[in-house]
């Protein structure tokens, strides 16, 4: 398995209570919604997937790894297997869009010459050809949406972890970017994208992880979208 | 699939990665110190400060021991040759010891100069003159370096072994009042050396924790992205070298500004003693020194800085 979760608790300081026993496992390669209300708790079972929280109870397997094995020295290395794309963007802001994209691929070592031509076919996927050089401040929202996709895509990452990934585009973009990640999960990487846009995961017809209040209530499987499930 | 979590790249594509990552610091270090250099003054003063005043101290012992060679009213060494040796021994051997680290200068004595020397200094001037035969050998005076007082006793010894030489004298009341004085000034200095270094690693580390505080959310996000501590670190590290770099250099420039105000008031006492000094510089060598001091104490400030502060900087 790719990943497993097994009775898996999160309870931030405060007393609130994000996720309650969740189990569930993922397959290599495949490509999972996790879809609720704001609050389900789809914000936090990414967190827990990318190490920036540890769960209360329970264990996280990732990779045939148990996450709680992983110490902080072992943290960057973990990460740098991950694709990251989140609500706010998180870009470097004095960097340009191919600093930005390439930064994944420096951090991982690769070197200068093949950086360069998958940040710039990458920027081309994303519908940013072009704008090397541009600043995220010189871009318009939907773009600097599009660069963070571009850079967690780059360096081909074994697990893309993308927190409402198309909340900020146009339907037709939105669109395009979801087959980007299709692509990507067929080049084997395993893909979880957290979204609470149903229209889309309901035209993807991909399996769903269907969270509230911090529980897991269903897990749609594509059969059951094909059968007129949802 | 990916089984196992750890990749690995080629060698050589992690050693360019590694250079070309410190290539980025080095810059984006310089880059940061020249975006607002005057707001960087106060800083860049009290490191410039803290490197100039054991530099002249430094400077003002070297001096002090230089002039001391010159003022100094007998040899640090007077070396006997043995009864019968001519006076060109003598002259052979003080060439010899010319070229010596430990020797500053030479003087060579006849024996018929040694024996009016000691008639007029002396009341044995007549039972001096009953004397058949000149008793007095040829001698030599030698006068140290500072590397020659350190290492008195084995070059003594050294002399006195050759065949030549009869005995070897040491005027060493003076030689070690001499030394000790400058022994304490040297650790007085010293003292006061790690005292402001102190305070730089103190000033250096405010500054680097107040630079990652401004750069807090890059943080957070290289290391989201997987950046290790090293590499979140370097910059900063960059910045405190850079920061010790500059004002080293301003060290520099103080320093020789202090030579230059001084230089007339040296130049009226070395007059009384009727000996010409002109002050010294640091050289390359002390040049050298003094700015890569200057980084070190810079780079070792934003290390203790960043691996406090870095450490608390973890994405939520």
């Amino acid at each position: 398995m790719s990943i497993r979760f097994e009775l898996v608790s999160k309870r931030y300081a405060q007393g609130r209570d994000a996720l309650t026993d969740i189990s569930f496992e993922i397959g290599y390669g495949e490509m999972v919604y996790v879809t609720g209300h704001s609050g389900a708790g789809k914000s936090t079972l990414l967190k827990l997937l990318a190490l920036i929280e540890r769960p209360s109870d329970g264990s996280i397997e990732v990779f045939s790894k148990q996450l709680s094995g992983i110490r902080r020295r072992g943290l960057p290395a973990y990460r740098r297997r991950l694709g990251l794309v989140f609500q706010d963007h998180r870009l470097l802001l004095d960097r340009n869009a191919f600093d930005n994209v390439a930064l994944p691929m420096r951090l991982d070592g690769v070197a200068e010459a093949e950086i360069s031509p998958r940040v710039s076919q990458a920027l081309e996927q994303v519908g940013l050809g072009g704008r090397e050089s541009a600043l995220p401040r010189e871009l318009s929202t939907g773009e600097q949406q599009r660069l963070g996709i571009a850079r967690a895509m780059v360096g081909v990452p074994d697990l893309l972890l993308a927190d409402e990934p198309t909340g900020n585009l146009d339907p037709k973009l939105a669109a395009e970017i979801m087959l980007l990640m299709i692509s990507l999960k067929e080049q084997g990487t395993t893909v979880i994208i957290a979204s609470h846009d149903l229209p889309l995961i309901q035209r993807m017809r991909k399996r769903t992880l269907v969270l509230d209040g911090g529980r897991l209530i269903d897990d749609f499987r594509p059969e059951d979208w094909y059968a007129g499930g949802a | 699939m990916p089984e196992a979590l750890e990749h690995t790249r080629p060698l050589g594509d992690k050693r360019r990665a590694w250079l070309r990552a410190h290539g980025d610091g080095l810059y984006a270090g310089l880059r940061r110190l020249l975006r607002d250099p005057f707001g960087q003054l106060l800083t860049l003063g009290v490191i410039a400060v803290a490197l100039v005043l054991p530099a002249l101290g430094f400077l003002a012992l070297d001096q002090i021991d230089r002039a001391a060679v010159a003022w100094r009213p007998s040899g640090d060494l007077t070396v006997f040759l043995a009864a019968g040796e001519p006076v060109e021994r003598a002259i052979e051997l003080a060439d010899a010891l010319q070229g010596r680290p430990e020797v500053a200068q030479t003087e060579v004595k006849s024996a018929d100069d040694a024996l009016a020397e000691l008639r007029e200094m002396s009341d044995f001037a007549e039972a001096l003159g009953a004397l058949d035969a000149n008793p007095m050998p040829a001698l030599v005076i030698v006068r140290l370096t500072a590397a020659g007082v350190a290492r008195l006793d084995d070059f003594k010894t050294e002399l006195a072994a050759r065949n030549e030489v009869d005995w070897v004298q040491v005027d060493r009341r003076w030689l070690e009042r001499l030394e000790a004085l400058l022994d304490l000034a040297r650790r007085a200095i010293l003292l006061g050396a790690a005292i402001l270094a102190a305070a730089v690693l103190l000033v250096v580390g405010n500054t680097i924790r107040l630079e990652i505080s401004l750069k807090r959310e890059e943080i957070l996000i290289l290391k989201l992205l997987g950046a290790s501590d090293g590499y979140v670190r370097r910059p900063f590290l960059y910045i405190g070298a850079w920061y010790g770099i500059v004002g080293g250099l301003l060290a520099l420039a103080l320093v020789y500004a202090g030579l230059l105000a001084v230089q007339p008031a040296v130049d009226r006492l070395a007059l009384s003693y009727e000996a010409g000094i002109v002050l010294q510089g640091l050289g390359v060598r002390g040049t050298a020194l003094l700015v890569g001091y200057g980084a070190l104490l810079g780079w070792l400030g934003a290390w203790l800085a960043s691996a406090r502060h870095l450490r608390d900087a973890e994405p939520r």
